[in-house]
C-alpha cells in the first residue's frame, strides 16, 4: 500500500510493535562470576543513566530523523530511495533489471535489510512516475502485494532520466564502506516529493506529505517563475472527492477530508468506484462489515469487483433510502477519511524544517533554476574549451607551425618551438594557451593534418560559435528557460496525468440523521426511567443508540438526554420523544398553571436547540407549578382543546374551547397568554387538523450539491406534500425527485427546479451517425426512475435543454465550409419551429447545414412563464466544437461548463 | 574468570514498556522468558545470574534495543538496575590488524593507538553489528578481558523523569531537544 510507506523502516521509540532490520544477533548475557569480581575492564568513564539515556537516544533519534524517515528538501528522496534511485541509474542499460539485482547493487550504499529495500522500492514504482515496472508489482487498489523481487523487473522511465539525473551537476560522496561513491542529493529538477508524497515516522516528529498533481505542479512551478503566488492542492492515485479547506498548506494542524465516490445504480444497490487515499477496497469493505456488525448502517452484501478499477458494490435491504445510505457510508466507514498532513523535510542534510507544501514547490523551483543554469554553465564551458581546441588545431596547421619542429632536438626545445609559432596568432582566443594544450597538439595524427580542411574547421568553429551563442542566450535569460523547460516537461510527460480527485466542499453529515433505527424507546412515567431495555415499560418510538431524547415533567420541567440502555430522568414524565436538533416544524402547546393556586396560561413553542441534560422550567418558575396540559405537534399541526373549569361561584363559563392556531409560536421560555384566573379542572383535546406553517422552502446549495432549507444558494420554491425536483442531465435523462435534504444528484446535472408538470422542456441533441441536429419538446410524465429523453441510440449527444417559457436558440454556421460561409447566425424562438411532442417522438431536424455552435440564448425580460412568483432558472450551453467523434474529454469540459453557467444564472 | 556464562537470544526490537503495567510481563512472550530465565518474578533474591548484560550492535538500531531493554528493567525489576546487576558490554568499534597483530579499538584513541604501533598499512575493519565478528573473535571480548559498562542509578534525575522524557508521549519540549541536540553523521564520525 503506498501510504504505509517504509513499513519496516521506520519506527517510533514508543511504538507499540518496534520492528527491527536484522536483529538476530543480539542477546543479553546471563554471566555468572565470582562473588567479589566485577569483570572486565576499566570504568574512568562513568556514565549516568541519564547521560546513557542522552546519548543512546539521540543517536538512535538523530539516525531515524536524518537517515530514515524524513526526505530531504532538497531531492525529495529519503536515502533508501536515493539509493535506489541511484543503482537503477547505475545498473541502466535500457533493459528490465530483476529487483533482486537492484536490491543487491543498492546494498553497496545501504546497508540495511533487502526487504526494507525491496519494500521501499515497490512503493517507488507503485507511484508511476519515476520506475517502469515489469511483472506484478501489486494492485494499490486492493493492497495486493508484488511479487517477489526475483519475479519482478525495473528500469528509470525516461522522466526519471530526463528530471531525475545528470552526473555532472551531482556531488558525490563515499558510501559507507568507502568503495564507492554515492550522490549527495540527485539533481532533480522537478518538484518530485510534492508529486510522489512521503509517510514516515520518526523519533519526536514525523512527515505526511500528500502527493500532489503533476500537471498543477508544473503549472505553479511557472507560475512561481513569473513571480505570481502559488497554492497547491493534493491529488490522489486513487481519485474519489477531497475537501481541502482545511489543508493548511500541508502543515501540522491541518486536515483534509477524502471522499470516495458512491453513485445510486438502482434503488437497492450502490456503486463504490473511486476509493478514498489511503484505503484499500479489503480495508474499506472491512470498515463496512465493522458499521453493520455494530448497527450502525445496514447492508446486505457487499461484493468487490476490483481489479483494473475500484468497483464495489453493495447490496442494501428493503427499505433502506439509497441516498441516506450513502451519507451514512461517509459517516461511519472507511468511505470517508480525514487526513492530517505534517509537512516536515531535512533541510542541507542536518536540519528538520516544517515548512509549507507551497514553500517547498518555490523551493525545488528555485533549485531547478540553479539546476538548470549549472547545466548551461557546465555546456558553456565545454564549448569554449572545443573552440579554443579547434581554433588552437586551425592555427596549427594552417600556419604549419609542425614544421618549426623539425629542427628542435629536446622535448623542452619542441614545447617552446610551437609556443613560439603559434604566439602571432593567439590574439583572439578567449583564455592563453598552456603546456597541456602543446602538448596535444603533438599528438596531432599526419594523416589528420594532411587531410585538413580549412573550409570545414571553419564551419566546425562557426557551429561551436552558433552553439556558445545559443547557451550565453539562454543563460542570459534564464527565468524564460526555465519555464520553457517545466512547459516541456508538461507536454512530454502530461498525458494522462490529470486531476483525479474531484475538489469539493463536504457538507457535513450528522451522524444522527444516517444512523439506523435498530432500537426501542420505552418509559416508565412513574418511576421516572427511559432506555431501551424498560421492555415490559410503555413504549416510545422506535430509535438508534446516539439519538437524543427530550423529556417533559408534569412539573412544568424539561430536559434533553442522549438516550441509553436505562437512564434514570425524574419522576413524573409527562411526554418522551426523539429529539431531533434544529427541529423547528415539531411545535409543543402547553397549558400551565402557575404557583399554586395561580392563573394559567398557554404557549406554543419550539425546542430546536438546547444544552443536553440540563433542566429547562417551561412555566414562569413559580413554586408548585403543574402541566394542565402538553401536546407535541410534528409539522406544526393545528389543535383545538376544550377547557373545562371547576366550578365556583359567580363563573358562568365553565367550558370553552382554545384553538392553538391562534397563538403565535414563541420562544420555549416566553410566559405565554393568560387562560384564566380561575382554576381549570381538566383539559382535553377536541380536534387536530393540517399543518399551520408554510410550506417548505428549499434552496439548492451548487457548492455542495446538496438540498437545504437554510437558504444556502438557489430558492428552488416551496414544497409540500407530492411535489417534485425536476433535475436534466447530460446525459440526455431526466429525474423527478422528491424534496427530502437528503436526496443526491448525478454529477452531470444541468438544470434543477421544481417540477411544473404543464412546462414542457425543449432540447436539442445531435446524432453524429446522421450527422444531423434534432430539435423536441415534450412533457415530463411522472416517473420514479431516470427517463431518457433523447433517441437511445449510438453517437446521440444532449446539446442543450430548456424549461424557460420561450427558449430560443441560436445556430451559428460552420464559416470554413463554402456552402455554409456566408451565413450569417440565426436565432429561432423554439416554440415556433417546434410543438410538444411526446417524450418519445424523433423530433425535427434542425438543420442540414453544417453547424458549429448551437447556443441557448437567456430568455428575454417579461417572458418568463406566467403566474410563476418563482424564477426559472436559465440554462445556457455553448457548444465548443462538434465533431463525429466528440471525444471524452470534450464531454466532461462540456458538463462542467453546463453547471458553471447554471450557477452563473443562478 | 567467568564460571558460567549464558545467552538469551531476543528476537527483534523489544516493546517499549514505558508507562504500561506489570501485566505486560506475562503477557509478552520475551519479557515473560527474560523474567523466567533471570528468576527474578519474585524478587531479586533467586537471581540466577550475577551479571545481566545487554550485549547489542554498536549501530543505531542497537542504541534502540537498549533503551527498549534498560526500560523494561527499570520499569519492572529496578533493584536489579540499582544494586549494579545490569550492565551493558562494549564491543569493539574497528579491527586493527597487520601480518603479526591483531588489535581491536573500543575507541578512536585506541585506533589511532594501534595505527602507530602497527606500522603502514593495517587492514581497518569496522565492526557495527554482533554478526559481522566471527566466533573465534567473539570469545575474546566476553572472556577475560571482557569490557562492560555498568548501568549506574545516581541521584541528578529520578528513573521516572528520564523514563518519561525519553520513552514516554512526544511532547514539544522533546521535539525541541531532539533537534537542537542532533548528531550528524560527521558527528559521529568525529565520535567513533
Amino acid at each position: 500500500m503506498s501510504t504505509e510507506e517504509e513499513h519496516s523502516e521506520e519506527e517510533e521509540l514508543n511504538q507499540d510493535e518496534a520492528n527491527s532490520e536484522e536483529k538476530e544477533e543480539l542477546s543479553v548475557e546471563l554471566i555468572e562470576v565470582g562473588d567479589n569480581g566485577v569483570p572486565g575492564g576499566g570504568d574512568d568513564n562513568i556514565v549516568s543513566l541519564s547521560g546513557m539515556y542522552e546519548e543512546w537516544f539521540l543517536d538512535y533519534a538523530s539516525y531515524v530523523i536524518l537517515e530514515r524517515a524524513v526526505p530531504a528538501l532538497e531531492d525529495g528522496l529519503k536515502p533508501v530511495q536515493r539509493r535506489i534511485l541511484h543503482s537503477l541509474n547505475e545498473l541502466d542499460d535500457g533493459r528490465y533489471n530483476k529487483v533482486a539485482n537492484v536490491i543487491g547493487n543498492t546494498m553497496k550504499y545501504h546497508p540495511h535489510g533487502d526487504a526494507s529495500i525491496g519494500d521501499a522500492m515497490v512503493q517507488i514504482g507503485q507511484k508511476e512516475l519515476l520506475i517502469d515496472c515489469q511483472g506484478n508489482w501489486g494492485n494499490t487498489l486492493t493492497g495486493d502485494g508484488a511479487a517477489a523481487p526475483r519475479y519482478i523487473e525495473a528500469r528509470l522511465t525516461k522522466f526519471a532520466k530526463h528530471v531525475v539525473f545528470n552526473p555532472k551537476t551531482t556531488v558525490w560522496l563515499s558510501s559507507y564502506d568507502g568503495r564507492n561513491k554515492e550522490p549527495d542529493n540527485l539533481p532533480v529538477k522537478f518538484p518530485l516529493l510534492l508529486a510522489q508524497g512521503a509517510e514516515g515516522i520518526a523519533v519526536g516528529m514525523a512527515c505526511k506529505i500528500l502527493p500532489h498533481n503533476f500537471i498543477e505542479l508544473i503549472d505553479a512551478s511557472i507560475s512561481h517563475l513569473r513571480g505570481k503566488k502559488v497554492d497547491i492542492y493534493p491529488d490522489f492515485p486513487h481519485g474519489g472527492m477531497a475537501d481541502f479547506t482545511n489543508y493548511n498548506a500541508g502543515l501540522r494542524g491541518g486536515k483534509v477530508r477524502v471522499r470516495a465516490t458512491i453513485t445510486k445504480v438502482d434503488k437497492k444497490t450502490l456503486k463504490i468506484s473511486d476509493i478514498p487515499f489511503g484505503t484499500t477496497t479489503d480495508t474499506l469493505i472491512d470498515s463496512i462489515v465493522k458499521a453493520t456488525e455494530k448497527n450502525k448502517i445496514k447492508v446486505k452484501k457487499v461484493e468487490d469487483n476490483t481489479a483494473a478499477i475500484a468497483e464495489i458494490i453493495i447490496h442494501l435491504p428493503t427499505g433502506v433510502s439509497p441516498d441516506k445510505m450513502i451519507d451514512a457510508l461517509y459517516a461511519f466507514t472507511n468511505c470517508e477519511v480525514s487526513i492530517s498532513p505534517n509537512a516536515a523535510v531535512i533541510q542541507g542534510g542536518n536540519k528538520p524544517v516544517f515548512i509549507s507544501v507551497n514553500e517547498m514547490l518555490k523551493h525545488s523551483t528555485d533549485r531547478t533554476v540553479d539546476l538548470l543554469k549549472l547545466e548551461l554553465e557546465i555546456r558553456k564551458a565545454e564549448l569554449e574549451n572545443q573552440w579554443h581546441w579547434a581554433s588552437l588545431e586551425r592555427i596549427f596547421i594552417e600556419n604549419r607551425i609542425y614544421r618549426d619542429i623539425e629542427e628542435e632536438e629536446t622535448w623542452e626545445g619542441v614545447i617552446s618551438a610551437i609556443d613560439k609559432g603559434l604566439k602571432p596568432h593567439t590574439k583572439h582566443l578567449k583564455r592563453k594557451v598552456n603546456e597541456e594544450d602543446i602538448v596535444r597538439l603533438t599528438e596531432i595524427k599526419i594523416k589528420r593534418i594532411s587531410k585538413f580542411d580549412a573550409f570545414k574547421a571553419d564551419e566546425t568553429i562557426a557551429k561551436i560559435e552558433e552553439a556558445l551563442k545559443e547557451v550565453q542566450g539562454y543563460l542570459d535569460n534564464l527565468i524564460p528557460f526555465a519555464i520553457d523547460y517545466f512547459k516541456d516537461l508538461k507536454d512530454t510527460y502530461g498525458e494522462g496525468r490529470e486531476r483525479k480527485t474531484e475538489i469539493r466542499i463536504f457538507d457535513s453529515i450528522s451522524a444522527k440523521k444516517v444512523i439506523v433505527t435498530n432500537k426501542k424507546l420505552y418509559v416508565n412515567r412513574e418511576e421516572g426511567f427511559i432506555g431501551w431495555t424498560l421492555r415490559k415499560d410503555e413504549f416510545i418510538s422506535d430509535c438508534s443508540e446516539i439519538d437524543d431524547v427530550i423529556v417533559f415533567f408534569a412539573t412544568g420541567k424539561m430536559l434533553v438526554t442522549r438516550v441509553s440502555d436505562k437512564k434514570f430522568v425524574g419522576k413524573g414524565i409527562i411526554h418522551v420523544s426523539v429529539w431531533k436538533k434544529g427541529d423547528k416544524r415539531t411545535i409543543y402547546h402547553l397549558i400551565y398553571q402557575d404557583g399554586k393556586g395561580g392563573a394559567s396560561y398557554m404557549k406554543r413553542f419550539d425546542v430546536s436547540s438546547i444544552t443536553r441534560d440540563k433542566e429547562y422550567d417551561l412555566t414562569n418558575g413559580a413554586t408548585g407549578s403543574k402541566v394542565h396540559y402538553l401536546s407535541c405537534n410534528p409539522n406544526g399541526r393545528k389543535e383545538v382543546v376544550a377547557v373545562k373549569m371547576r366550578p365556583k361561584p359567580n363563573l358562568k363559563k365553565l367550558r370553552f374551547d382554545i384553538d392553538f392556531e391562534e397563538l403565535i409560536i414563541k420562544g420555549r421560555g416566553s410566559k405565554g397568554n393568560r387562560v384564566t384566573k380561575d382554576m381549570i379542572s381538566k383539559v382535553e383535546q377536541k380536534e387536530v387538523g393540517g399543518s399551520t406553517l408554510a410550506a417548505r422552502k428549499v434552496w439548492w446549495d451548487d457548492v455542495v450539491r446538496r438540498l437545504n432549507d437554510d437558504g444556502r444558494g438557489t430558492l428552488l420554491g416551496e414544497f409540500r406534500g407530492e411535489d417534485k425536483i425536476l433535475t436534466l442531465h447530460q446525459s440526455g435523462n431526466y429525474k423527478l425527485s422528491g424534496f427530502e435534504l437528503a436526496t443526491k444528484f448525478d454529477h452531470d446535472l444541468i438544470s434543477i427546479e421544481k417540477w411544473k408538470p404543464s412546462h414542457p422542456v425543449a432540447a436539442v441533441y445531435w446524432s453524429s451517425v446522421k450527422e444531423l441536429y434534432y430539435i423536441k419538446r415534450f412533457l415530463v410524465e411522472s416517473s420514479s426512475k431516470k427517463v431518457l429523453f433523447i433517441p437511445e441510440e449510438e453517437g446521440v449527444e444532449l446539446v442543450v435543454a430548456s424549461t424557460q417559457h420561450k427558449p430560443k436558440i441560436k445556430i451559428v454556421y460552420n464559416k470554413r465550409l463554402k456552402e455554409t460561409k456566408h451565413l450569417k447566425d440565426k436565432v429561432e424562438e423554439v416554440n415556433d419551429i417546434i410543438d410538444i411532442k411526446g417524450l418519445k417522438a424523433q423530433g425535427n431536424q434542425l438543420t442540414k447545414l453544417a453547424v458549429k455552435d448551437i447556443e441557448l440564448l437567456a430568455t428575454v425580460e417579461g417572458e418568463e412563464w406566467p403566474v410563476e412568483v418563482f424564477e426559472e432558472p436559465i440554462a445556457q450551453i455553448v457548444e465548443e466544437q462538434i465533431d463525429e467523434t466528440v471525444s471524452e474529454e470534450l464531454r466532461k469540459t462540456r458538463s462542467r461548463r453546463c453547471r458553471n453557467t447554471f450557477r452563473r444564472s443562478s | 574468570m567467568s564460571t558460567s556464562q549464558a545467552v538469551f537470544s531476543l528476537k527483534g526490537k523489544p516493546l517499549n514498556s514505558f508507562g504500561l503495567t506489570k501485566k505486560v510481563v506475562y503477557e509478552n512472550e520475551e519479557f515473560n522468558l527474560v523474567q523466567a530465565a533471570l528468576n527474578i518474578e519474585d524478587g531479586l533474591e533467586g537471581l540466577r545470574y550475577n551479571h545481566v548484560i545487554i550485549a547489542t550492535d554498536a549501530d543505531v538500531d542497537g542504541m534502540h534495543i537498549r533503551l527498549l531493554l534498560l526500560t523494561f528493567f527499570l520499569q519492572f525489576f529496578p533493584d536489579l538496575v540499582k544494586k549494579g546487576h545490569v550492565k551493558i558490554l562494549q564491543t569493539p568499534l574497528f579491527r586493527v590488524r597487520n601480518k603479526k597483530e591483531t588489535r581491536y579499538c573500543y575507541s578512536e584513541e585506541e585506533r589511532l593507538q594501534a595505527l602507530t604501533d602497527l606500522g603502514k598499512n593495517p587492514e581497518i575493519t569496522r565492526f557495527k553489528g554482533l554478526g559481522e565478528i566471527s566466533p573465534d573473535e567473539f570469545k575474546y571480548f566476553i572472556g577475560e578481558d571482557m569490557r562492560l559498562e555498568p548501568v549506574l542509578v545516581t541521584k541528578d534525575h529520578s528513573i521516572e523523569e528520564i523514563l518519561t522524557f525519553y520513552m514516554g508521549k512526544n511532547t514539544p519540549d522533546r521535539q525541541k531537544f531532539i533537534i537542537n541536540n542532533l548528531k550528524t553523521e560527521e558527528d559521529l564520525d568525529e565520535k567513533d
